[in-house]
């Protein structure tokens, strides 16, 4: 990168050694000035992202009524109901960023290698198809599974016709499996779409060479493409984790809060369903989940600089 | 089963004479023969009745502008496309059903063909692991291979780490590790820098040689072609126009296409007798035997830059347009009367009144009778 | 969609040409097989919620109270952040390619930020600090929306620039005359059409759907209260969701067909509209 070039003097400008401190000066201040030029947008992130997030932190180690430093909300948000939704949160959220990181991954695969002119075509629609569904969620989403799979749904009925009752077990969509069922539908997409460009990466020469050598696919698998896709679907599992886990309306519009969920809990917290003396408590599980998301994206950004590598 | 080849009985007419020391391998030189192979892609044709035989040790150039089919023609012979039509011999036996894997032939492809999680090393040692040859011998021979291409200090590095020319080098090792029956390039120079692709080109030649494998090379530069290979065979819309020994093909092109694609080609306005010869910058020549079937009248007259004569006259039929210096010999770029613009080479020492707007006399010396081809 | 049901009824590809080799034919059996069942999953319940709202309910929705004012207000919201997202993170994004190239990566950085915080984590720091003045308009939603929408915008604009060599661009506007803002304004944008055009379409479905900060800062936008609405009618505000879901496909597709063409062009792969950040914020879900 450029990077001495950004504080290097202009062409121009001569650097005898009487003038060395004054053009070391106008260096820095011109690379000061160069700074000017990102304020608008460091300002607008200052204040609509850094600045709430501070008020969080800070907040949760406030007491709600005194201000005074206190752990008692951590001490709540790690326990009880709420430790039972993070729990959950995370259970849900691995499940919702396993299943379908495998699944999206075998289409993903299915769509990449299909050849020809419908090969092509079917990509295309593909793509499409999982830019648009990995939009879907939230309320439609919602909407969606309570007209197929509600007590009432058209799903359920044909299944009934069939002589299956779904309900007859604990499922509802107000367990753990409905929302799970309903999260795939956009997670399944994302991944589809954020594995791409790494299946782009895997260059036919790799697999052409392979055979030329003896390789059979499954030698090729063990050997290379296992290995080289390995950290990158990894990485996008830990995306999908990330997205499940933050997932607010979905699950909202759906249980209707029925089901302890992290996110719906903090949001329970600002309807003002809160016990007296715990209004800090959401923020302590604010403050939670955002570190919880920040170890997995970590994770996730030193996998995709790996795969960069060996994926070009 | 040993192939004895020696330098001069193959189809070459012994250009390449004699092999620098060293004993041949008991896995080299089988022979290679691709019979009326056809392939369609759709409507386009890719090839049409492709049809070469590769002596034992050979090294064959697939040379041709893109889209002639080369390529697919390599990637037929590797199993990597199945040939709508037509077969592939190895040792007379024929391989067309038999899956790329185990066709037991070494291929060096364009680029980015390394395995990128694998270092030098175990990219070379892939085929040899594949046949399951134990860790130490594996490395041992996998090492031998790096040496033979200069890369012993590179073994551990990783692809991304090493230079597009260096890739290239554990590539080639890479496929002839494995002590394949042919060895099959597609273009591998293609993607390097000019210096580099110099130097690869020697490595490549004194390797094959030095081995005895049958070679089959694709490329679109006809430098590399010519310098490197035992026969070159020019292709043109999936078919061969020629298949020569290289100086036979520049010297002897059998058609224009030909003429025109190895080196440089002039073309002069003539006019065909009924006699068989042809009037050309005031002189009457024989024609080349087949080249002027089916024409008749105005023609074009194909001649290199150094079959043309060049003086200095007032008054001539051209004008010099420019120059340029090529070391021993200075090519002169000439406006003919009549619109015509041509390249004369001419030794440098004696080039001085060559200069641009100078008035010049072009002749063509009588002597071998010459190429005719439509008009353009 | 039906688009991948037709899809599914088209015969494998396998020309008819006479073989006279024995090499096997690859047939990818295990291909259609997960296409189809994953083509099921997608389409049976959108067909369920089709059915479940019943034709009548489609044309019912526009009368519906509240129906017009909710969706003018998103509507509304959707304009003023693509236009603040734009003129925010256009000149911010040339700007650090062409001067502060070191920067790139933490800008990359900053702009995973708004998925590390998500929304429903925000809109409590957000109503903690914001003024009670800004506090009382809508518009704060679409200040915070700009936070929401800045990761694929980003993203969009850094792939478009990406293309381009935007030194010499600047270099020889600059010699012939013209100053900084003229040469973006009149060089650069033209030439992000398709990254400008995603960024606004994925900013736009954005705001449509984001029901989080919008539910909990107390606001009817239009997925809000078409989750209030359902206790009303539940075919109405199925029929609803459906057309939200429609309009956004729509311009999604729209977005596709055209960055695939002209990324075709260059040769280049068609999904780079949609990497890394695209709704991991949870806003809408």
């Amino acid at each position: 990168m450029a990077a001495k070039s950004e504080l290097a003097p202009a062409p121009g400008i001569r650097m005898d050694p009487g003038a060395a401190p004054r053009g070391l000066a106008r260096s820095a201040l011109r690379a000061g000035f160069r700074l000017l030029g990102i304020v608008p947008f460091s300002v607008y992130v200052l204040l609509g992202l850094v600045l709430p997030t501070i008020a969080i932190a800070i907040g949760a180690f406030e007491n709600s009524d005194t201000g005074a430093l206190t752990f008692s909300n951590l001490d709540v948000a790690a326990h009880g109901i709420y430790l039972t939704g993070f729990e959950t949160s995370i259970k849900l959220s691995v499940l919702a960023a396993v299943i379908p990181g495998i699944v999206g991954f075998l289409i993903a695969y299915a769509i990449f290698t299909a050849k020809g002119r419908a090969g092509s075509a079917i990509r295309r629609v593909a793509i499409t198809a999982s830019g648009v569904f990995a939009n879907f969620g939230g309320v439609p989403l919602a909407f969606l599974f309570i007209a197929s799979l509600g007590t009432t749904g058209i799903v359920t009925g044909w299944l009934n016709d069939l002589g299956v009752n779904i309900y007859a077990g604990k499922f509802s969509l107000f367990t753990l499996t409905g929302v799970l069922l309903a999260y795939m539908y956009f997670q399944i997409p994302l991944m589809v779409l954020v594995i791409l460009p790494a299946l782009e990466g895997l260059r036919p020469a790799w697999r052409e060479a392979a055979s030329n050598l003896g390789a059979s696919a499954w030698h090729f698998w063990r050997y290379i493409g296992g290995p080289v896709l390995f950290p990158p679907f990894l990485g996008c599992v830990l995306l999908l984790f990330g997205s499940a886990f933050s997932a607010y309306a979905t699950a909202d519009a759906m249980t209707a809060g029925a089901l302890p969920l992290t996110s719906i809990q903090i949001g329970s917290f600002l309807n003002g369903n809160v016990i007296a003396g715990q209004q800090n408590v959401g923020k302590a599980l604010g403050l939670g989940m955002v570190v919880i998301i920040a170890i997995v994206m970590i994770f996730y950004t030193l996998l995709q600089r790996r795969a960069a590598k060996w994926l070009r | 089963m040993t192939t004895e080849t020696t330098a001069g009985d193959t189809a070459t007419g012994g250009r390449r004479t004699g092999r620098p020391g060293g004993t041949k391998r008991d896995s080299a030189g089988l022979s290679l023969t691709l019979k009326n192979l056809h392939r369609s892609f759709g409507t386009t044709r890719a090839l049409d009745g492709l049809s070469l035989d590769i002596q034992p040790g050979e090294f064959v150039a697939l040379l041709g502008p893109s889209g002639c089919g080369k390529t697919t023609a390599l990637r037929i012979v590797a199993g990597f496309e199945a040939a709508d039509a037509g077969s592939v011999y190895v040792d007379g036996r024929d391989v067309s059903a038999i899956p790329a894997a185990k066709r037991d032939m070494g291929m060096v492809f364009q680029s980015y063909s390394l395995f990128p999680n694998m270092s030098a090393l175990d990219n070379v040692g892939f085929g040899l692991r594949l046949r399951k040859l134990r860790g130490s011998a594996r490395s041992k021979r996998a090492l031998e291979l790096l040496d033979m291409v200069g890369l012993t200090d590179q073994a551990r590095q990783y692809p991304h780490q090493l230079s597009g020319g260096q890739q290239q080098r554990v590539a080639l090792a890479r496929a002839l590790a494995i002590e394949p029956q042919v060895l099959l390039l597609d273009e591998p120079l293609s993607a390097l820098d000019a210096k580099v692709r110099l130097q690869l080109r020697e490595q490549i030649r004194a390797l094959q040689q030095r081995l005895g494998i049958t070679t089959l090379f694709v490329t679109h530069d006809q430098e590399e072609a010519l310098s490197m290979a035992d026969r070159v065979g020019v292709m043109r819309n999936g078919k061969f126009e020629q298949v020569d020994v290289p100086d036979q093909l520049y010297a002897h092109p059998k058609t224009a296409f030909v003429a025109e694609f190895v080196g440089t080609m002039n073309r002069l306005p003539g006019t065909l007798t009924e006699a068989g010869n042809v009037s050309v910058l005031d002189e009457m020549l024989p024609v080349r035997e087949g080249t002027a079937d089916g024409l008749a009248g105005d023609v074009d007259v194909l001649v290199r830059p150094e079959g043309l004569r060049i003086q200095a006259q007032p008054g001539g039929n051209g004008i010099v347009t420019d120059r340029a210096f090529l070391g021993s010999v200075t090519r002169i770029a000439v406006q003919l009367s009549g619109d015509v613009a041509i390249k004369v080479d001419h030794p440098s020492v004696r080039a001085g009144d060559f200069t641009p707007g100078a008035s010049v006399h072009v002749t063509l010396p009588a002597g071998d009778p010459v190429l005719v081809a439509a008009r353009l | 969609m039906a688009a991948i049901a037709d899809v599914q009824a088209a015969p494998a590809p396998a020309p008819a040409i006479p073989q006279r080799n024995s090499r096997p034919r690859h047939f990818p059996v295990w291909r259609w097989i997960i296409l189809s069942l994953a083509g099921l999953y997608f389409l049976i319940p959108l067909w369920a919620a089709l059915k479940f709202a019943g034709v009548k309910a489609f044309g019912q929705v526009s009368h519906q109270s509240g129906f017009t004012s909710a969706l003018g207000l998103s509507v509304r919201l959707a304009v003023i952040t693509t236009v603040l997202t734009l003129v925010l993170m256009v000149p911010t994004t040339v700007y650090v390619h062409l001067r502060l190239p070191r920067l790139r990566r933490a800008l990359e950085v900053i702009t995973i930020l708004p998925i590390v915080i998500p929304p429903i984590v925000l809109i409590i720091g957000v109503l903690q600090i914001a003024p009670a003045s800004l506090k009382a308009t809508s518009n704060l939603l679409a200040l915070e929306y700009v936070v929401l929408a800045m990761p694929f915008a980003y993203r969009s604009i850094d792939t478009g620039l990406r293309a381009l060599d935007l030194k010499t661009l600047f270099e020889a506007s600059s010699s012939l005359g013209a100053n900084w803002l003229t040469t973006l304004w009149r060089v650069v944008v033209p030439n992000l059409r398709t990254a400008l055009l995603s960024a606004v379409v994925l900013t736009v479905a954005l705001v449509l759907g984001e029901y989080t900060m919008a539910s909990l800062d107390l606001y009817q936008t239009f997925p809000v209260w078409i989750v209030l609405f359902s206790q009303d009618s539940g075919p109405v505000s199925t029929a609803a969701s459906l057309l939200s879901l429609f309009v956004t496909w729509v311009l999604l597709m729209a977005i596709v067909t055209i960055a695939s063409q002209s990324s075709r062009r260059r040769g280049g792969a068609e999904v780079a509209l949609f990497t890394v950040g695209r709704r991991e914020t949870g806003d809408s879900r």
